[in-house]
């Protein structure tokens, strides 16, 4: 019956991004945007560019970071609770808590926080630690990213939790209570049973978060620094400049930005294929 | 004698706690505090100066909360209608029809906002769309259909199918079938999937900013701008109301309990 | 008077593989024919397409004289029942019983009365504020077939009516089958349990192999089944391969009086457990062999008896034989089955 209609469906609903990537590649050689023709001046201005590397650089390094923490606290956190233990379903409600909360909030929270006048200065000063808000050191807007890295990782951290939960709520509980009943200990139950299939269940969230963190663009303009300049920040900055050529380059990004996501993704499949013997 | 593990769960739950509810008290304390200084831990004063120049007539943020909600509510109300045809569409699709469905629908989902917007952009562009409402309507439906999209998929693929085969054996036509039987057993899925659809629209900021060419002003870019022009205690103030409802919509969705498979950065 | 159902040659596809090829069948009106076949042989593909929820690549389908092979489900007059009632969860009983009669825009009052004649049919009339949520299994099953009934078809599909049922049940919902007044509908049960096949039909069609094997009142079935593999299907223990010559069957039995008759050439010949006996003093016996498997604890025991390579099945003596016991056994020759073609059947 409506199985006709999956061909059209998948087409409207893939449609958008897709004439948006064609566009993008277009417009990245000088195609559209009345720059006159072919030429692959956007691509090597851009990669001439220094600022353009370590930017992409920064991102990715910024999300690995930011993933990796929100994975292993998630999968710390649902180790510890998982079903059957007395306090996991408040575990689990409070873990969830931040997943709805916008990004934008999550900056807001950042810069009120983690700002050098912010709340955690002040504790510090409290404890003596420092003596004015310019001997905080800063934890926003500077060259490492360590707050925006923290404020991702706590606004991801309830996503890749949830799912954990329930990965070991479900197939996992029964394979633990199995293993338990022939005579593993704690430890050799983790490494045997609740890691492999949290590893398998969760890879597509810590890729998907992965990528997300990549390009998204509300936390980092308001807690990356402006050097060196996010990925996200650079496309916005290179697409809403005057100048046509900077529009080209921007496309240029875009289409970066979609290759790490892509490249993730890949990887991602490379390392389930290899592993794929022993499942 | 205590194991690790209890004494590590002890140790978790204060964290948790705190990441649960610091951040919304932290926004309640500072929307309300005035004569807040380093290195003072707690506000001089509390009065609602701060709510009242937000919500007051004449502020524009009025306009940018109405803005962001007329948008919420058109697409997820869109985003629930095309989410709950094309859901169900590749969910009676087998083989690799249906993968190549999941994998369309993933594709709004996963594409990084700036990434959609600046192609999108051009098209509206040419559509005499840019920097409108509708233009940004259109770019918000974009993300918003992939979510609900997956969502039906996920509702459609559990869901037995028998229902409407019994009713079309009983005489009722297609039209009969969605009005009769499929769209009074699902009531529960599409509202939730507004919801989504609304939740999905309201946070947005990079499609805005592109595709409404800045002219188009919704409430998360409004607190932007307080924040970065220093005014803490506003943006604080537009935090919470830009924070608020999505909390309240998913406590009322209970997203918690259901289908994890949802995406939902 | 036409028939409620004629099936034509008939091919269907198990989705995209071959599965039901040259399926012939007729139901009467008023009539109940079982669709008998092992699990995963297509009964519930058969229902669908009869009902148009599958498509027929070949064939024709009529429902009351009617061919409707290129109509939609709605309007073809043939209600399918699913294995476990699909009761519309937001309507109560009485709702779900006048759904296809709102379809159809009936008046409120004729609906009313129509109902209330229905449930009171499958004795439901109490519950009929209820919703489905809170009925047992066999109170489910007796409101879907008055709704089926309430859309007034030519013909009703119960796909596995009492698969999912516990045997008490089992035995409800049967009665509740057997004793529906079918005017002018016909009735299309598909199992693959025997004891509905003799409960419930009036006539029992084969389906093995893709194909109907063969259509016969039960009786007939279980006494001359059309193939070997519709005897192994069956459970008709004594299947032996042969040959006949001038009126005799020769087999690894030896010489095997017949009254059936087939021509020259290899044969089977088929008989169940209860036509052969254990020889009392002075009978003459048909073959001799050793007990070798005794089962008492059925409500017809039965005896093993291993004769040459030939194992048969036959009712047990009293006193029953222990194993090693060698017993002559008497084949009722009346009853013994011939099928020529032998395992080509």
């Amino acid at each position: 019956m409506t199985r006709r209609w999956s061909g059209l469906a998948a087409f409207l609903v893939a449609a958008p991004v897709l004439v948006g990537v064609a566009y993008s590649l277009f417009a990245s050689v000088g195609l559209r945007g009345g720059s006159g023709g072919f030429s692959a001046e956007p691509w090597t201005a851009a990669f001439a560019d220094h600022r353009l590397v370590i930017g992409l650089a920064w991102s990715l390094w910024v999300a690995a970071i930011a993933t990796a923490i929100a994975s292993l606290a998630a999968i710390l956190v649902a180790t510890l609770f998982r079903s059957g233990t007395r306090s996991s379903g408040v575990a689990r409600f409070l873990a969830v808590v931040p997943l709805p909360l916008p990004h934008v909030a999550a900056g807001v929270l950042g810069v009120l926080v983690l700002g050098q006048s912010g709340l955690l200065a002040r504790g510090a000063f409290l404890a003596g630690w420092i003596d004015q808000p310019a001997a905080m050191p800063a934890l926003i807007y500077d060259r490492w990213g360590i707050g925006l890295i923290l404020v991702l990782a706590w606004k991801e951290f309830p996503f890749i939790a949830l799912i954990a939960f329930s990965l070991l709520a479900g197939r996992g509980k029964s394979l633990e209570e199995a293993a338990r009943t022939l005579g593993a200990h704690r430890w050799a139950i983790f490494r045997t049973v609740t890691w492999p299939v949290l590893w398998r269940g969760l890879a597509p969230a810590v890729v998907a978060v992965f990528a997300f963190v990549t390009g998204t663009y509300e936390a980092t303009v308001l807690l990356a620094p402006s050097d060196p300049l996010a990925l996200p920040l650079m496309t916005i900055e290179r697409y809403t400049d005057i100048g046509v050529a900077s529009r080209a380059e921007a496309h240029v990004l875009v289409l970066m930005g979609l290759l790490a996501g892509l490249g993730a993704v890949v990887l991602h499949e490379a390392v389930r294929a290899w592993d794929r013997p022993s499942a | 004698m205590i194991s690790m593990p209890t004494v590590a769960r002890r140790g978790l739950l204060p964290i948790l706690l705190l990441s649960a509810f610091m951040p919304l008290a932290i926004l309640m304390l500072v929307s309300v505090g005035r004569d807040w200084f380093f290195p003072a831990l707690l506000p001089g004063t509390i009065d609602l100066t701060g709510w009242r120049t937000v919500l007051g007539s004449g502020a524009r943020l009025r306009p940018a909360l109405i803005a962001s909600g007329v948008l919420a509510v058109a697409t997820g109300v869109a985003a629930m209608v095309f989410g709950a045809f094309a859901g169900s569409a590749i969910a009676s699709a087998r083989g690799w029809r249906r993968v190549v469905g999941a994998g369309a629908a993933f594709l709004p989902v996963a594409a990084p906002p700036v990434a959609v917007a600046t192609g999108l952009h051009a098209t509206l562009l040419g559509a005499g769309l840019g920097s409108s409402i509708v233009g940004v309507f259109i770019a918000h439906l974009v993300p918003a259909c992939g979510y609900t999209t997956l969502y039906f998929l996920g509702v459609f693929t559990v869901r037995e199918g028998g229902f409407e085969d019994a009713a079309r054996t009983l005489g009722a036509g297609v039209l009969d079938v969605i009005r009769r039987v499929t769209i009074p057993m699902m009531r529960r899925e599409l509202l939730e999937a507004v919801l989504l659809g609304a939740i999905v629209s309201w946070g947005q900021v990079a499609l805005t900013l592109v595709a409404g060419g800045g002219r188009v002003r919704t409430l998360p870019l409004e607190v932007m701008d307080y924040l970065m022009a220093g005014q803490d205690q506003l943006a604080a103030t537009g935090s919470l109301l830009l924070a608020i409802p999505p909390l309240i919509a998913f406590g009322v969705l209970r997203l918690a309990l259901r289908n994890v498979e949802m995406v939902l950065p | 008077m036409t028939e409620a159902l004629s099936l034509d040659a008939i091919a269907v596809n198990f989705g995209t593989m071959p599965g039901l090829a040259d399926v012939t069948l007729t139901i009467a009106n008023g009539e109940r024919v079982v669709l008998l076949a092992p699990s995963g042989a297509g009964k519930t593909t058969l229902l669908r397409a009869i009902a148009g929820l599958e498509p027929v690549l070949s064939g024709c389908v009529s429902i009351g004289g009617r061919p409707v092979t290129n109509d939609p489900p709605e309007s073809r007059g043939a209600v399918y029942l699913h294995q476990t009632p699909m009761l519309f969860p937001h309507l109560d009983v009485a709702a779900n019983v006048a759904f296809p009669m709102r379809l159809r825009r009936v008046e409120r009052d004729v609906t009313a009365r129509r109902v209330a004649e229905l449930l009171a049919s499958v004795h439901m009339s109490e519950l009929a504020g209820r919703k489905p949520g809170s009925l047992s299994g066999g109170q489910r099953h007796r409101v879907a077939l008055a709704r089926a009934m309430a859309a007034g078809p030519r013909m009703l599909l119960l796909d596995e009516p009492l698969a999912s049922l516990d045997p008490g049940l089992r035995q409800e919902v049967r009665q509740v089958l057997a004793r529906t007044q079918l005017d002018g509908t016909g009735m299309l049960i598909a199992t693959h349990d025997l004891d509905d096949a003799v409960l419930l039909a009036d006539r029992v069609a084969v389906l093995l192999g893709g194909r109907i094997a063969q259509v016969a009142p039960a009786a007939v079935l279980f006494r001359t089944p059309a193939t070997l593999r519709v005897a192994a299907f069956l459970g008709i223990p004594n299947r032996i391969n042969g040959r006949m010559e001038r009126g005799v069957f020769h087999s690894a039995l030896g010489q095997v009086p017949v009254r059936d008759t087939a021509p020259d050439g290899k044969t089977a010949a088929v008989f169940a457990a209860d036509a052969v006996t254990v020889a009392r003093s002075g009978e003459r016996a048909t073959v001799f062999g050793e007990v070798i498997e005794v089962h008492s604890h059925l409500r017809h025991p039965s005896i093993i008896v291993r004769c040459g390579t030939v194992a048969l099945e036959a009712l047990a003596p009293r006193p029953v034989p222990v194993p090693g016991t060698t017993v002559g056994l008497v084949i009722e020759s009346s009853v013994i089955h011939l099928l020529p073609g032998g395992d080509d059947a």
